[in-house]
């Protein structure tokens, strides 16, 4: 049992970290932030496991505990928990940096987007980050609890608040 | 541009991914997270129990030992309060968030959270200091009673000292509380019934 869970958890790294990062980044700028949101969706996540039976898929799964996360992450709430500092650091071999990308990347379009996102509320900024990730009304709708047309609705002012804030920043894409 | 454009972006960028993990030793630091938190959690449960315990054992031990029913009044505020800090912990915990409620129930369990501890701490003069408080002045005033005719004028001024010292204390532990709801949970609770309102479709 024990092993199927972290046989669980590691496919979920393998397979969905990219999609963990997006939001963490999404929602928190600074390094420090985003290490400790990490932390927080990682644990959650790892604490879900129990509770995750199939009937939802997977992303779905991951999306909502991680936005329920995020939502509920205060910046300086968890520092007590800074025994864990640089949580990532020491999971990567050679001590290769983490995250940060935005040191890595200063200012390019994406920064400027994930900039933007940051702007909205962070229920809108959720599903800023589902649809540019391509789900469908109907996934987002299940993962924030509001009904498809709802959704279509909110898209429709979340497009153009990133478009206003975005001119001319993604003329050269 | 275009929100496709945009889509096409983010799609095709790698968002400066961080190199690879070691997925055994993310996992291996997530564990020993779970389980610093879960003792955490714990070693704070057992303090508030044993502090309780202590105290309530301290006082009622020694109400018995001395006959004084003051002390057996003490006993039974720390007593009171430690059931009801407990109590109300408990309950708290059953309406936690579950991993797979939608991000509308997690702002509305959390909303209530914040609404919870708004009144805990609003209300903290009449749950937790009043109590105290009339425990201690029922012990205070008893003490000085029985020293009514023999107290020296030091062992008066010193009890008046102790006296406004204590109130000072208990007004300062009020007025930290107020503070906190002031500037942390209140704005928490303007922004979760901000996000709330947002998830309700018009009519």
């Amino acid at each position: 049992m024990a092993d199927e869970r972290e046989a669980l958890f590691q496919r979920w790294l393998r397979d969905h970290l990219g999609l963990i990062m997006k939001i963490v980044r999404g929602c928190t700028s600074s390094a420090h932030d985003q290490d400790d949101l990490l932390q927080d969706v990682l644990t959650n996540l790892w604490s879900s496991i129990p509770a995750f039976r199939g009937d939802a898929k997977e992303t779905t799964w991951i999306y909502r505990v991680s936005f329920n996360t995020a939502l509920a992450w205060r910046r300086g709430e968890h520092r007590r928990k800074r025994r864990a500092f640089a949580f990532l650091k020491r999971a990567v071999p050679n001590g290769a940096p983490t995250i940060a990308p935005q040191e890595i990347d200063s200012k390019s379009p994406i920064e400027h987007l994930y900039d933007a996102i940051r702007e909205l509320s962070k229920v809108d900024a959720s599903l800023a980050i589902m649809h540019l990730d391509g789900l469908s009304y109907q996934e987002m709708a299940d993962v924030v609890g509001i009904s498809e047309n709802y959704v279509g609705v909110k898209l429709n002012r979340i497009r153009k608040q990133l478009a206003d804030r975005l001119k001319g920043v993604f003329d050269d894409v | 541009m275009t929100f496709d454009r945009l889509q096409s972006a983010w799609q095709s960028s790698d968002h400066g991914q961080p190199p690879k993990f070691s997925e055994e030793v993310l996992l291996r630091e997530v564990c020993r997270n779970r389980r610093y938190f879960e003792a955490m959690v714990l070693r704070r449960d057992l303090v508030e129990v044993m502090a309780a315990i202590v105290v309530t054992g301290f006082f009622g031990w020694l109400g018995i030992q001395k006959g004084d029913v003051t002390l057996g009044l003490a006993a039974g505020v720390a007593f009171g309060v430690g059931t009801f800090l407990v109590v109300d912990r408990w309950r708290q915990r059953q309406r936690s968030l579950k991993p797979d409620d939608t991000l509308r129930t997690g702002i509305q369990i959390s909303l209530a959270q914040v609404n919870h501890q708004i009144w805990l701490l609003t209300n903290i003069a009449w749950w937790y200091l009043s109590p105290i408080m009339v425990a201690w002045a029922v012990m205070v005033g008893s003490d000085v009673w029985k020293h009514r005719q023999q107290g020296s004028t030091w062992y008066f001024v010193g009890r008046a000292v102790y006296v406004v010292v204590s109130l000072v204390l208990i007004y300062g532990i009020y007025r930290l509380n107020q503070r906190a709801v002031s500037k942390e949970l209140i704005p928490r609770r303007d922004e979760l019934q901000s996000l709330l309102a947002s998830l309700n479709e018009p009519v």
